[in-house]
C-alpha cells in the first residue's frame, strides 16, 4: 500500500534537491509527507503558510501555519517558531508553542520547549519536553465525529 | 525500567479530582484540571493524563536546579530561584502537584524558596504527592517517576543530572514548606516514605 521509494520520489518538489545525510528515519518521515520539504541546508526567517503537508529538515524562525495539513520536523530540523497544523510530528528540535488540531507526536529523538495544545498527544520514550500540554480527548472524539458526519462535496461545486 | 510501584495514596490523590473506574479515568468536573509535574517528561504520565481534559505542566525542576547550581562558582552562595515556576501565568492554580522526590534535593533555604515560588499557584483544593526519606542512602537511588495507572507509579533510573541530597524530617515540611500540609504518609519497605499533602482548608 505504501511504497516508500515511490512516495519519496513523489515528494520531490521542483527546485528542492534530495537532502544529503538524511537518514532512514527521516526518509520515513518524508514518505509520510506528500507535500513540500525544506532541506537541511535551508534557513528560513519569516512566516510559512499554505495548503499542503510540510517536512522540515532545515532551520525555521517565524511562524508555521498549515491548519489543514501535517507538519513533520525531521531529525535535523531546528524550529524557533510557533506551529499550527492538523497533525504535528517532531523528530527534531522545536522552541515554540504547538497547536495540533488533531494530534501531536514527539518521537524519541524530539526535543521540544513550549506549550502544546492538542486533543491527543503522544510522547515517545526518550523524547525531551518542557512546557505545558493542554489535552482534551472529548475534543478529539468531537472532531472525529464531525469529520464522519461531514457531507460529501457536491460534484462540480466551487471550493 | 524498574518494577512499577502500587500506591493506594496515588489512587486517593486522583480520586479527589477524577472519577476512577477499573481501567479508566474521567474528568466529570466540567473544567480543565491543572497538574504540575516537577519531573522530566515521562511517556506514561502523558499517556495517562491524555485520557482526561487537563493541562499538564512538565517543569523538569531537577534539570533546572542542576543547571542553576552548576552555573555558580562553589564559593558564591546561591539564592534559590525557580524560573520555570515564575514563568507560569500568574492566575494559574494547580489542582495536583507531583513532586516525586524533588523535596529531598532541596536544603532548608531552597525548601523555603520553593514554598514561596509555589504558593501563588496553590488553591484550597490543591493536593500533592511526594516521596521522602530520612535515609540518605535511599534518597540517592536516583529514580525518575511517572504514572502508569491510577494506582501505580512507574520508576526508572534518572537520566537528568544528579543533585545533592538533603534528608528532611516530616516536621521540616511543616516548618519550611507550609503552603501544603501532610495529610497521609506511608512507609515503603525500601525506607521511602510516600506522603500526600493538601492545601490548608481543603
Amino acid at each position: 500500500m505504501f511504497d516508500k521509494k515511490k512516495d519519496a520520489e513523489t515528494t520531490a518538489t521542483p527546485g528542492v534537491q534530495p537532502t544529503p545525510g538524511i537518514n532512514s528515519s527521516n526518509a520515513r518521515s518524508a514518505s509520510a509527507t506528500t507535500g513540500a520539504m525544506i532541506g537541511a541546508s535551508i534557513r528560513i526567517q519569516g512566516d510559512i503558510s499554505g495548503a499542503e503537508n510540510l517536512l522540515i529538515h532545515g532551520k525555521v524562525e517565524g511562524k508555521i501555519s498549515l491548519q489543514k495539513n501535517d507538519v513533520t520536523v525531521g531529525q535535523a530540523g531546528q524550529i524557533n517558531a510557533d506551529i499550527s497544523a492538523k497533525t504535528i510530528r517532531i523528530d527534531g528540535e522545536v522552541n515554540g508553542d504547538i497547536n495540533g488540531a488533531e494530534k501531536v507526536v514527539i518521537t524519541s529523538t524530539g526535543r521540544v520547549r513550549g506549550n502544546i495544545v492538542a486533543p491527543r498527544m503522544t510522547l515517545e520514550d526518550g523524547a525531551k519536553f518542557k512546557g505545558s500540554i493542554d489535552m482534551d480527548p472529548d475534543e478529539s472524539a468531537k472532531s472525529a465525529s464531525e469529520k464522519t458526519q461531514k457531507p460529501s462535496p457536491v460534484a462540480g461545486g466551487h471550493s | 525500567m524498574y518494577q512499577g510501584l502500587q500506591s493506594p495514596l496515588l489512587t486517593m490523590l486522583l480520586n479527589k479530582h477524577f472519577n476512577l473506574s477499573e481501567s479508566t479515568i474521567t474528568n466529570d468536573s466540567g473544567r480543565r484540571m491543572k497538574i504540575l509535574d516537577v519531573g522530566p517528561a515521562f511517556p506514561e504520565t502523558v499517556q495517562f493524563f491524555s485520557q482526561v481534559c487537563c493541562r499538564l505542566y512538565i517543569a523538569d525542576l531537577f534539570t533546572e536546579r542542576a543547571e542553576l547550581s552548576g552555573a555558580l562558582p562553589d564559593d558564591e552562595p546561591e539564592e534559590a530561584s525557580f524560573p520555570t515556576l515564575e514563568s507560569y501565568p500568574e492566575d494559574e492554580r494547580f489542582d495536583i502537584c507531583l513532586f516525586w522526590d524533588f523535596l529531598n534535593h532541596l536544603d532548608i533555604p531552597e525548601l523555603k524558596a520553593f514554598n514561596l515560588a509555589l504558593q501563588p499557584f496553590i488553591h484550597g483544593g490543591t493536593t500533592a504527592h511526594a516521596f521522602t526519606t530520612q535515609n540518605s542512602r535511599v534518597a540517592t537511588r536516583g529514580l525518575s517517576y511517572g504514572i502508569e495507572g491510577h494506582g501505580r507509579f512507574s520508576e526508572r533510573e534518572r537520566t537528568t543530572p544528579s543533585l545533592n541530597v538533603h534528608v528532611h524530617a516530616l516536621s521540616d515540611f511543616k516548618d519550611y514548606f507550609p503552603c501544603l500540609n501532610i495529610t497521609r504518609s506511608r512507609l515503603l519497605t525500601d525506607g521511602r516514605v510516600e506522603i500526600l499533602m493538601s492545601a490548608h482548608g481543603s
